[in-house]
């Protein structure tokens, strides 16, 4: 396996974002995590992600031993590793976007979240490379320039976050 | 060449065989490969491929050696045992086996052979029950001995000196140095140190033996040994002298103990600056009036981008049953502080009603009085007051009144000693018994001197000197604080002793705190409740005296006054309050003294900004007091204890224009408190301007502080309009006091253009998610299968049993696998007998088809030959 391909930091900033945000504070965000092997991670969105990257490695390593985390001061299962695909885990009927910096449709991620059903954004937590799914219906790019998969999900969680009136 | 050949064919063969080795290796068919499921990094792993074709070859081949012959020969009764010497015994050689053979071979021919043979047989002859042979034997030794020794004279020489001397015959060498071989040398050489060894050990065993008797034998006679050694003890010691005590004592004593290293000026500085910023937070928490419990309760907020996952530890605050800084951090204190509070009263309406009009003070004059006739008059009526302060203190009471009459003697024995070396003040002192004690060793020395003794004193019987020092220091603390009292009341002030007073017992009140809270707040509950009386009395408040007002001052620097909440300073703060808003002005001196009370407050709350209406108020008075013209038809809006008509309402009505005056007139306050009998001084402009200045400098002050809370447009409202009416005609007065006036109307006018907040509902957050901590190990190890059970029996169990587990699977397996073996064995056979059987029969078959043929051929054959 390619060293480079291993960016398990990227993971780790997008994954920061994304439960920091107020959008996941008020219990409005679900989080999958698709692994380059195949693993399919849930995690619930009361975690609180461990703040450094040695930490969350450690964290990561022992979930995909285990196949599943506990909470360390209540029963609550945070993350477990489930069955792909991950559309069998999406409600039925949801939009399903994939983000891109080479989608040809550019929108502000306010508009996303024009409706108050659920929304499916996919981000590539990668270095490199394009996702490549079969499960998501449309492409889309939220900036003109390209972004970093952290600053993509924190963009993100803004405009839901305004759309939706969580603040 | 026929050899080349032929070395070119092995070759060539060999390499056949090695390709078909490989080929049979790289079979992709005869290769099982486990597929992983989630592949990991890094990750060894032992049972990546299988060879289930070789394996199993394997199993059957070893089945075919074991099993199979037990199968074959399962109805065999007899068997071949093989009983050849040795042949079973891998520790023996080859030719060991051969000797042993051919040995017992011999052995049994020989038998054989001599049964027969009966001269050989030898009877043993006796003689008394020993057998011949032997004694014979012995005679023959000594016999040939004394032959060597007698005929030869060669024997003894060489037993007596090794035969060194003499040279050995040929025989003698040959037979002696036949070359050993190698491995006799070695033997030779062990056996040699195995014996050393041995002795060695022996030798050891010895030596434990004998200690050990020894020892057993010493314990039977040592208590006869104790007897004798105690007595000897015992005549030593009636003789020891000084020298041999002093040595005893040296060796007895402790001797210097390791302490922690010296710190370094940094660290000292780091330690102080910690200590300090505690300090000032915990003064801070105490401001709020926030208690340690309640702050633990509450939880704390935590920082998304905290790091304490698991991290750091967080310092746990515990609540201690102590007093800090004179404030009890359990609430049972302060109901105990109610309960002595009601007691006190109690006590003072029972008895010891001061008589005096006036002067309400009389018990602290007993000084300036000091050395006439009713001394000891005096001294005994504080005793009472002491008993009253003291409820508390009952033994130190009954010690009191048993030495009263030997004090009285000690006095005068002092005064002498005093009168004799007035200037020579001794090293050391012990604490005071009771009050008069201190006030006789303290009487008639100049300050310097009180303040000496007091040092001493306190150096003398620093607590870290001897047990009992602590309480006799806290006794001394409540000694000294009457005695502050008793010359706060003196005229003139001794201001220094009063400085060097305060400073001890600032000292003092540092050692212990709940003694010294219980000491100041009794006091002060004395005080009070003389102030109620004489309030009560009149029916009007009156000034307390100087005492009172320096007893506030002292409080205010021993205690931390910006507490939400003190046992001490709450009802202090109470009380100057009462003082302000209850006692009417009635003399030039009242004035004075209100300004101090002002000026205690703003040291009292200058840190909590508490808001003190009493002091606007008062201060508000003051300026109503200097207004010059009173107009009788309308009265002007003063709150008690100003009234708005009395005859002392022009106390501070400037007389004369004094605008032309530069210099602002300066008083000093222990002078006017110093002369309270004689107050024509201090009716004049100067006083006047000089309450008018502080009045305003006070006003200012107050408006600073309080300038950012929200009721200060309305607190300083009155203040407001009496300098917008012009209630002083300030051009009268110095151009200071005009600068001061001002500055103080422009920083009220400016409270006008504050806004205030408008009064909203407190909002509510939206209800976040509880996040939780991951459980996970720091150092996670996926090799490690399970977590131990933590009992080191439990682990070993749950091992054995795993072990258990796996070998009877494995033993499942192969007794699976060995019926298999079996059964496809015997099916082998059975096809085997078959197969034989069919071939049997067919060969019959045969032979008699053959020989129907040949019979007929005959019978044929015989037709032709009948015909």
């Amino acid at each position: 396996m390619d060293p480079a391909a291993c960016r398990p930091d990227i993971a780790h900033q997008c994954l920061l974002m994304l439960f920091d945000s107020p959008l996941n504070r008020a219990g409005l965000l679900q989080v999958f995590v698709h692994t380059t092997r195949n693993a399919l991670i849930q995690i619930s969105p009361q975690t609180r992600i461990p703040r450094t990257l040695d930490r969350f490695s450690g964290l990561m390593v022992q979930l995909l031993h285990k196949l599943s985390i506990h909470a360390s001061d209540g029963p609550q299962k945070l993350m477990k590793v489930i069955k792909n695909p991950v559309s069998s885990h999406l409600p039925l009927g949801c939009k399903k976007y994939c983000t891109s910096f080479a989608a040809k449709r550019c929108v502000n991620p306010r508009e996303l979240a024009a409706t108050n059903k659920t929304v499916v954004v996919v981000v590539g937590a990668m270095a490199h490379g394009k996702l490549d799914l079969d499960y998501t219906e449309e492409e889309v790019a939220i900036s003109q320039y390209p972004l970093s998969a952290a600053l993509t999900c924190a963009k993100v969680c803004s405009g839901f976050e305004e759309s939706w009136g969580v603040n | 060449m026929g050899k080349t050949n032929k070395n070119r064919k092995r070759f060539s063969q060999k390499k056949a065989k090695v390709k078909s080795n490989r080929e049979v290796k790289s079979n992709p068919f005869e290769i099982r490969l486990n597929r992983q499921k989630h592949p990991i990094l890094g990750k060894k792993r032992k049972h990546e491929k299988g060879n289930p074709g070789i394996a199993r070859s394997k199993a059957v081949e070893k089945r075919k050696k074991t099993l199979l012959k037990e199968y074959q020969q399962r109805h065999k009764s007899n068997k071949f045992l093989d009983k050849r010497i040795g042949e079973n015994d891998s520790t023996m050689s080859v030719e060991e086996k051969m000797m042993e053979r051919f040995a017992f071979e011999k052995q049994k021919v020989h038998e054989k052979s001599a049964i027969f043979n009966l001269a050989e047989e030898e009877e043993e002859l006796t003689h008394y029950g020993q057998s011949l042979a032997e004694i014979e034997k012995f005679e023959e030794e000594l016999s040939t001995r004394e032959e060597f020794s007698i005929n030869e004279g060669h024997m003894p020489a060489e037993e007596n000196f090794g035969g060194f001397l003499s040279k050995k015959t040929t025989e003698e060498e040959d037979a002696d140095d036949k070359p050993k071989t190698r491995d006799e040398v070695i033997l030779d050489i062990i056996a040699n140190s195995k014996k050393e060894k041995f002795e060695r050990q022996k030798e050891k065993e010895d030596i434990e033996d004998m200690t050990d008797e020894l020892d057993k034998n010493f314990r039977d006679v040592s208590h006869l040994l104790a007897g004798l050694k105690g007595k000897s003890d015992a005549k030593s010691s009636l003789k020891s002298d000084d020298y041999d005590i002093m040595v005893k004592e040296l060796m007895f004593e402790s001797k210097a103990k390791a302490t922690d290293r010296l710190k370094t000026p940094e660290e000292e500085a780091r330690g102080e600056k910690a200590r300090l910023e505690k300090l000032e937070a915990d003064r801070k928490r105490r401001m709020l009036g926030i208690t340690e419990d309640s702050e633990k309760k509450k939880s704390k907020h935590r920082s998304a981008d905290e790091l304490n996952d698991f991290y750091a530890i967080e310092p746990e605050t515990k609540a201690m049953l102590s007093y800090k800084d004179g404030k009890p951090t359990n609430p049972l204190f302060l109901e105990g502080f109610q309960d002595n509070n009601d007691g006190g009263e109690d006590d003072t309406e029972d008895g010891n009603v001061v008589a005096d009009d006036g002067q309400w003070k009389e018990e602290d004059e007993m000084d300036e009085e000091a050395g006439s006739g009713d001394e000891e008059m005096e001294s005994d009526q504080d005793d009472e007051d002491i008993d009253d302060l003291e409820s508390d203190n009952e033994s130190q009471h009954e010690d009191e009144e048993a030495v009263d009459g030997k004090v009285i003697g000690a006095k005068k024995k002092k005064q002498e000693m005093i009168a004799t070396a007035k200037k020579e003040l001794p090293f050391t002192f012990k604490v005071p018994a009771d009050y008069n004690e201190l006030v006789s060793l303290l009487y008639q020395r100049p300050h310097s001197e009180q303040i000496t003794i007091l040092e001493r004193m306190r150096r003398c019987n620093h607590p870290s000197l001897a047990e009992g020092n602590k309480s006799k220091l806290e006794s001394l603390l409540s000694l000294l604080v009457q005695y502050f009292c008793s010359i706060a009341d003196d005229e003139p002030l001794n201001m220094e002793l009063i400085h060097g007073l305060t400073k001890h017992v600032y000292e003092l009140s540092k050692t212990s705190h709940i003694p010294t809270g219980n000491c100041f707040r009794d006091v002060l509950i004395e005080k009070y409740q003389e102030f109620k009386e004489v309030c009560e009395r009149k029916g009007i408040g009156r000034y307390p005296s100087t005492s009172v007002l320096l007893y506030f001052k002292l409080l205010s620097l021993v205690f931390p006054t910006s507490d939400f909440k003190h046992c001490v300073i709450t009802p202090t703060l109470l009380f100057m309050g009462e003082i302000l808003s209850q006692c009417p002005v009635r003399s030039h001196l009242d004035i004075a003294k209100g300004i101090f009370i002002c000026n205690t407050f703003m040291q009292y709350v200058h840190l909590s900004k508490r808001i003190v209406p009493e002091v606007i108020n008062f201060l508000h008075g003051l300026l109503f007091l200097s207004k010059a013209k009173k107009d009788p038809g309308r009265l002007d809006q003063v709150l008690p204890p100003f009234k708005p008509i009395g005859k002392h309402n022009n106390y501070l009505v400037l007389t004369e224009d004094r605008s032309s005056v530069t210099t602002c007139p300066a008083f000093n306050i222990s002078d006017i408190f110093s002369t309270s009998h004689d107050l024509s001084h201090l009716d004049n402009d100067d006083f006047r301007i000089w309450a008018m200045n502080l009045t305003l400098h006070l006003l200012l002050e107050f408006l600073k502080m309080y300038e950012n809370q929200d009721s200060c447009v309305e607190l300083f409202a009155p203040i407001k309009t009496a300098l917008k009416l012009e209630w002083l005609t300030i051009r009268k007065y110095p151009e200071r006091t005009q600068e001061l006036h001002k500055t103080l109307l422009e920083e009220v006018d400016a409270l006008d253009g504050k806004q205030k907040r408008a009064l909203e509902r407190t909002r509510k957050r939206p209800v976040s998610l509880k996040m939780f901590e991951p459980k996970f190990e720091d150092n996670y190890d996926p090799t490690r299968k399970d977590k131990s059970a933590g009992n080191k029996e439990k682990n070993e169990v749950r091992k054995l049993v795993h072990k258990h587990r796996q070998e009877m699977k494995g033993a499942m397996r192969e007794l699976r696998k060995d019926t298999q073996f079996l059964a496809r064995e015997k099916l082998q056979e059975q096809i085997n007998r078959d197969a034989e059987r069919k071939e049997k029969v067919r060969q019959l078959y045969g032979m008699l088809a053959n020989q129907e043929g040949e019979v007929k051929g005959m019978m044929r054959k015989a037709k032709k030959v009948k015909f």
